[in-house]
């Protein structure tokens, strides 16, 4: 009998203890509603939505977000849809219609990530302003974005740029290219552009600034699309005497490009603006074909650790703790693990989610300020876009890296850099 | 010297993607605009024997030659047959199934910069004053010996023989015994496996992505066209015209004219000789 009574008191005592636990009282809290729209046939939307998912276990572990208002912790939960605007052919309002039945069916509190494709991106503004829906927009880089909310702060400032845009990028690019000539004495640029319209608006961007920094332009060509031969234009800037080499593009032949760089021995520095060689991965793919070969992968810390920026080691060692696979596209995957927990600091900060009163948090969001794995994360208030600039304990950063032996060394800025950029062999 | 070494390796890598166009087409009147979709199945099949289940890379080169070779026939025996001389439909039929093949390896996630094929051997070497990668040498060997072997089996093999009788008069050598479904089957089984040879060629230059497959069936119609669809020594022409000019353009103009003078060239034959530079296709017609 003494027995049975014992029994039930443990029983009765364990079942409490259950009920009272942490993980109880979080199944049971309401959860924030995390809307994930975005083309999941591109790799780096694919890691983006891992780096989410990542960042919101680790809310959760800690019993999720404490909410002031109603003084509870709420755990976190994801609504993906696929806007399919990353795959051949799909039009915009594909990811439009994408966009607009996950707000309307399942209300989220807000969104992250958001469409991979620029023009989806920018139809879908008019979605985030019609719902007020507050949205930390990780992928697009265009600087159409900014135009569009400059000419309504009002109506679009639910919107906001959690990562780099494209003028940053150029900008970075132009100034890591630069430092050759401070470190090396070098010059002459030779640019080498894919044939498509924002490929040849980089390179132009590019040129321009190289030209402002006192570089001489001995060369420009653009390729076709599908050129699978590169040793004319190659040729043309071994004999045009530049030292520092421009490639930009996406085309699917471009590792020719690279591959040929090395086997004709061009004597120039290359600068490749290539996504797939910004990874990780790239060297089991590519292997020592990438040596010497600088890339410039947008936030700094995305693609690889950087000692000057302690959350990208600790984004790198969850990452491989997560048993995740190598991304294929590391840029703005840790943008999008840092919007979650600018969207966490924004409801501590505030007491209440985002959907509660989106004009008074669009306000709290403007006042960001916190370390992510790119540095400092704050808003400029008349653009709504992450500030990115030199020095980590300001703002954000980019950072470039050299390819060496398989490992991408960060080399730019000089704040952060963890090694000076190294000729090319051939080039001594 | 650059150009011509470089023009060279150029020109053999336009022979080699449109060689097995050219003979399927040569044999049985099939233009099989599945060609670039075999030419891309075959190096992601290689990729897979290779890398995912470890079998070596001539092994696995050779198990994918022969598995889309059959691929190629059963193209024949399953959807070609019943439109044999219906020319715009079996152009349709081979497009839907390029396009089918094309958009299912995407679809499973073969797209991208992951999947590429080793070189042969890796590194270059220095001719003259030109630095040239060993794998365009490979490259330029195996599209001579390609040709040889071409030549030789059309000329010295029963099979071979047998094709050209197709291609010479269909209709007496029926009446000779020659079996024109099987010998077209096995036209479409040769070129297929080609495509995979050339592929194994090419790709180790770059990277496999499902657009490859769409970008070698313009390069393939475009040497067969300006050489004659038919025809094996203008295939071999047409290229070296074709990859010379490429060549010399990105040399002595902008590089962006490469592809311009592929489809110029196509437009000026169409024009002038709509056979080809040696095809004799139409030939009877032209001079009407």
């Amino acid at each position: 009998m003494k027995n049975k009574k014992l029994l039930l008191a443990a029983v009765l005592l364990s079942s409490f203890s259950i009920l009272l636990s942490p993980s109880v009282i979080l199944a049971a809290a309401k959860p924030i509603v995390l809307g994930l729209p975005t083309s999941f046939f591109q790799p780096l939307c694919k890691s983006g939505k891992l780096a989410v998912e990542m960042a919101i276990d680790e809310i959760n572990a800690q019993g999720g977000i404490f909410v002031k208002d109603e003084n509870v912790k709420r755990p976190l939960k994801l609504v993906t849809a696929d806007t399919r605007c990353g795959e051949p052919g799909t039009p915009v309002q594909a990811a439009l219609m994408a966009v607009d039945k996950l707000i309307t069916e399942e209300k989220p509190d807000a969104i992250v990530v958001a469409p991979f494709r620029s023009e989806a991106m920018v139809a879908t503004l008019d979605l985030i302003a019609k719902y007020k829906m507050i949205t930390l927009q990780t992928i697009s880089q265009s600087p159409k974005l900014i135009e569009i909310f400059q000419g309504d702060p009002e109506k679009y400032k639910y919107w906001f740029r959690a990562t780099t845009n494209s003028i940053y990028v150029g900008t970075v690019a132009a100034k890591t290219m630069d430092a050759m000539r401070v470190q090396f004495k070098h010059d002459k640029f030779f640019v080498i552009a894919q044939d498509t319209l924002w490929a040849r608006a980089a390179a132009d961007a590019a040129k321009a600034k190289m030209e402002g920094f006192g570089w001489k332009t001995v060369g420009y060509e653009p390729v076709a699309v599908g050129t699978n031969d590169f040793s004319p234009v190659l040729s043309k800037a071994r004999s045009s005497g530049a030292q520092m080499l421009y490639v930009v593009g996406d085309m699917p032949t471009l590792p020719v490009c690279f591959k040929q760089w090395k086997t004709m021995k061009i004597p120039t520095m290359l600068f490749l603006d290539f996504a797939v060689i910004t990874s990780p991965k790239a060297w089991q793919t590519y292997g020592e074909d990438l040596d010497y070969v600088i890339v410039l992968p947008f936030p700094g810390g995305t693609a690889a650790p950087v000692k000057a920026l302690p959350k990208s080691i600790e984004f790198h060692d969850k990452w491989k703790a997560k048993k995740y696979p190598l991304m294929d596209d590391p840029r703005v995957v840790s943008s999008a693990y840092d919007a979650v927990f600018i969207l966490k600091d924004g409801i501590e900060r505030a007491g209440f989610v985002p959907s509660k009163d989106p004009d008074k948090f669009a306000g709290i969001i403007e006042a960001t300020d916190m370390m992510g794995v790119s540095g400092r994360i704050k808003f400029d208030k008349k653009t709504h876009n992450q500030i990115f600039n030199g020095n980590p304990k300001e703002s954000s950063i980019i950072v470039a890296y050299q390819w060496r032996a398989g490992k991408m060394i960060p080399v730019f800025p000089d704040l952060v850099a963890e090694a000076k950029v190294e000729l090319a062999p051939w080039m001594k | 010297m650059e150009i011509l070494i470089y023009g060279i390796t150029n020109s053999v890598t336009l022979a080699l993607m449109a060689i097995g166009f050219s003979l399927t087409f040569g044999i049985s009147g099939l233009a099989n605009f599945a060609h670039g979709a075999f030419y891309l199945l075959g190096g992601i099949l290689t990729w897979i024997f290779l890398n995912q289940l470890g079998v070596p890379y001539l092994f696995s080169a050779l198990i994918s030659i022969l598995l889309v070779g059959l691929l190629g026939f059963l193209l024949y025996w399953g959807l070609m047959l019943r439109l044999r001389g219906l020319a715009i439909n079996e152009v349709i039929a081979t497009l839907a199934a390029a396009i089918v093949i094309i958009e299912v390896l995407r679809w499973l996630g073969f797209s991208g910069f992951t999947y590429v094929l080793p070189e042969f051997i890796k590194g270059s070497v220095k001719i003259g004053n030109v630095w040239l990668d060993y794998q365009r040498i490979f490259l330029v060997g195996i599209g001579v010996a390609l040709i040889i072997f071409f030549y030789l089996f059309t000329h010295r093999t029963k099979v071979g023989l047998s094709f050209r009788a197709i291609a010479q008069n269909e209709r007496t050598a029926i009446s000779l015994g020659i079996d024109s479904d099987w010998t077209a089957a096995l036209s479409l089984a040769f070129g297929s496996a080609l495509a995979v040879v050339a592929g194994l060629a090419i790709l180790p230059l770059g990277s496999i992505d499902t657009e490859v497959g769409y970008d070698i069936l313009i390069y393939a119609l475009a040497v067969g066209i300006v050489g004659g669809l038919e025809s094996i020594p203008g295939i071999v022409l047409a290229s070296f015209i074709l990859g010379f000019c490429q060549i010399a353009v990105a040399t002595f103009f902008r590089a962006q004219w490469q592809t311009v003078v592929t489809l110029g060239a196509i437009v000026i034959i169409l024009a002038v000789k709509p056979s080809g530079i040696f095809g004799k296709y139409k030939e009877l017609e032209e001079r009407v």
